[in-house]
């Protein structure tokens, strides 16, 4: 660091020695990235090829295309069912979610009571109790009230458990926003009410989507309180069928019915991230460097 | 409310957040907006968490039973259960191990990326497994390392490296590939985020830097961590959080219908074997919320220390 810079041979050395370090860490990068594609490449490939030569040769081609390993895969998911339910419980749950943590975090970031520190930091308590923790008295819970093994069920367990997480991300954004307009609309006569309609939700409303979709695609992923909080086949998200596949296939064995299980459910993903990914990724980091 | 402040301009010259005539009753409002996400945060989160540390005082076999108070029994019995002590371990490796590991990936990909053009798409592709759901990662993660047919040994004796084929599955060694599994998951995440905090620096801070002669290291630990500390500390924080929590990986890398073997259980896939899992679940209400009351311990006082540890004045710039 503080040695001369002035001799030859230790700049040289140096050079190449920062050259292998960058090159190191590119291969590592690039290599990450090609085990990531090659992995997908692998499975798409594999679902359509025949069960009885898959594991043949690993890196052949398919001689033929097996389009029915997809019909296998729909019904073995009960795909209809499932995804319905899917979609059901993580479009309610993130809605509901909105429209009871909006509200909530705008009071918090943008009224000045007495207290409001205090709440902010309350709710974000909640980010820090893992759902697994509380995953017990939940399941009673939600079973006393009668409950259980119901899609309403869910789906107010899942408003529940987004809801610290949703304020926290939307106090930040609430935060950012300018106070002029609010100002002048409150000149104007409009009350509070009118104010968060009509002035803040349209200003925030980069932040809103993003945590909406933060929400959903957290929802989307939960596993744990779908299988704890449903068990008939009708109630099952596409998490708790997709395990059941693969739980099936020890005994079938029918392995590209899998394989294109999984394609089934990551195809409308990828299409979504491709689109998406950039308001994702940006809801995320605004949110945890604020 | 009971302090009526007067009206005069701050010091900076902007006027207060709230316009003048909400003040009063501002607190009842406010009240308003807050009241039904409050309930219901409450009623989801904060009641059931106070109730687990209730049912963990008891012994309770589920609805239909009555619990019976047994005091910290439920505790005595985890203080000398081996396997509760292996849950254990393994959730402090996750978060030990694993999160060096993470850690470290995550700041060769940033200290990587950040002079790169494809960064956003790398970032993309490195942040996908975290929009995908868990068991199908956990699907493709097993056909991976399955002993026979799988793609890792398959590989290997392709490239004719058969010496380092293993049972990647076998009760040894599956913790590892698990932990291997968690850091292709997360490190997107945190590159993701520990990008955010690297891309706010201004890059006069690192041309300065290369001028004076800095290595790629330096440039690491001198520029780079002091300047993204806040960021790093919320990271660390956020990892802690994850690693806790680490369950649907492990639960449904074993596949349905059996309960993973005791060799890879953390807290959490403890929690729901004694509690809720298995076809024919134990029901064991009490000694799984002593379990989940460990974890929420846990937590707490990891992120309690890591604020305090990582407290340090923010770098101005």
């Amino acid at each position: 660091m503080n040695g001369p810079a002035g001799t030859p041979a230790p700049i040289v050395g140096r050079r190449l020695r920062r050259a292998a370090v960058r090159g190191g860490s590119g291969v590592f990068v690039w290599g990450w990235v090609v085990f990531s594609f090659a992995l997908l490449a692998w499975l798409v490939i594999a679902a359509f090829k025949r069960n009885n030569t898959v594991f043949n040769n690993l890196w052949a081609l398919p001689d033929s295309f097996e389009g029915g390993n997809f019909a296998d895969a729909w019904s073995l998911l009960n795909l209809t069912r499932t995804s319905l339910n899917s979609v059901l419980t993580v479009g309610g749950g993130t809605l509901l979610t909105m429209a009871l943590a909006a509200p909530a975090a705008y009071a918090l970031s943008r009224m000045k009571f007495r207290g409001a520190g205090t709440m902010t930091g309350f709710f974000a308590l909640g980010i820090a109790v893992p759902v697994h923790a509380i995953v017990i008295p939940l399941f009673l819970g939600v079973s006393r009230a009668g409950l259980a093994n119901s899609l309403w069920g869910l789906t107010l367990v899942y408003m529940g458990v987004s809801i610290p997480f949703a304020v926290f991300l939307m106090t930040g954004f609430f935060r950012s926003l300018p106070t002029e307009l609010e100002e002048a609309a409150t000149m104007e006569g409009a009350g509070p009410v009118r104010v968060f309609f009509s002035v803040m939700l349209p200003l925030a409303r980069p932040g809103l989507v993003a945590t909406a979709l933060i929400v959903a695609v957290g929802l989307w992923n939960e596993f744990i309180l779908a299988l704890t909080l449903t068990f008939d086949e009708d109630k099952r998200t596409i998490g708790v069928g997709l395990l059941n596949t693969f739980g099936a296939m020890r005994y079938t064995s029918n392995w590209v019915g899998l394989f294109a299980a999984v394609v089934i459910m990551l195809a409308p993903l990828i299409v979504l991230y491709i689109w998406m990914s950039r308001r994702i990724i940006e809801g995320l980091t605004v949110g945890a460097t604020k | 409310m009971a302090r009526v402040m007067t009206e005069r301009p701050s010091p900076t010259g902007a006027t207060a957040v709230s316009p003048p005539q909400w003040r009063r009753g501002v607190g009842r409002r406010a009240g308003l907006f807050i009241a039904p996400a409050l309930a219901i945060y409450l009623l989801v989160i904060v009641a059931p968490t106070v109730a687990g540390v209730w049912i963990s005082l008891t012994e309770w076999k589920g609805i239909g039973d009555e619990p019976q108070y047994v005091g910290f029994e439920n505790y005595r019995h985890l203080w000398s259960d081996d396997t509760f002590r292996g849950s254990f371990m393994r959730t402090l490796g996750i978060l030990l191990v694993g999160g060096a590991i993470v850690f470290l990936c995550s700041f060769v990909f940033t200290m990587f990326l950040r002079e790169m053009r494809a960064k956003k798409f790398i970032r993309a592709v490195v942040f996908f497994p975290n929009v995908v759901p868990p068991v199908a990662i956990a699907i493709a993660w097993a056909v991976m390392l399955a002993p026979r047919n799988g793609l890792l040994n398959g590989f290997l004796e392709t490239v004719g490296l058969e010496v380092l084929t293993r049972t990647w599955l076998g009760p040894d060694i599956i913790f590892r590939s698990i932990i291997a599994g968690l850091v292709w998951i997360y490190t997107g995440f945190f590159v993701t985020i520990l990008m955010a905090g690297v891309d706010r620096i201004p890059n006069y801070y690192y041309e300065a830097a290369e001028l004076e002669g800095a290595s790629p290291r330096q440039k690491f630990t001198r520029v780079t961590v002091p300047l993204t500390w806040d960021v790093l500390s919320v990271a660390a924080v956020l990892w802690v959080i994850l690693a806790i929590k680490t369950f649907e990986f492990i639960y449904a890398f074993g596949g349905s219908g059996t309960d993973p073997t005791s060799t890879s259980w953390t807290l959490p896939v403890h929690v729901y074997v004694v509690a809720l899992g298995n076809r024919t679940p134990i029901l064991a209400l009490g000694q799984g919320s002593a379990i989940a009351v460990v974890m929420v311990v846990l937590v707490g006082v990891l992120i309690v220390l890591l604020r305090r540890v990582m407290r340090r004045t923010a770098v101005e710039f």
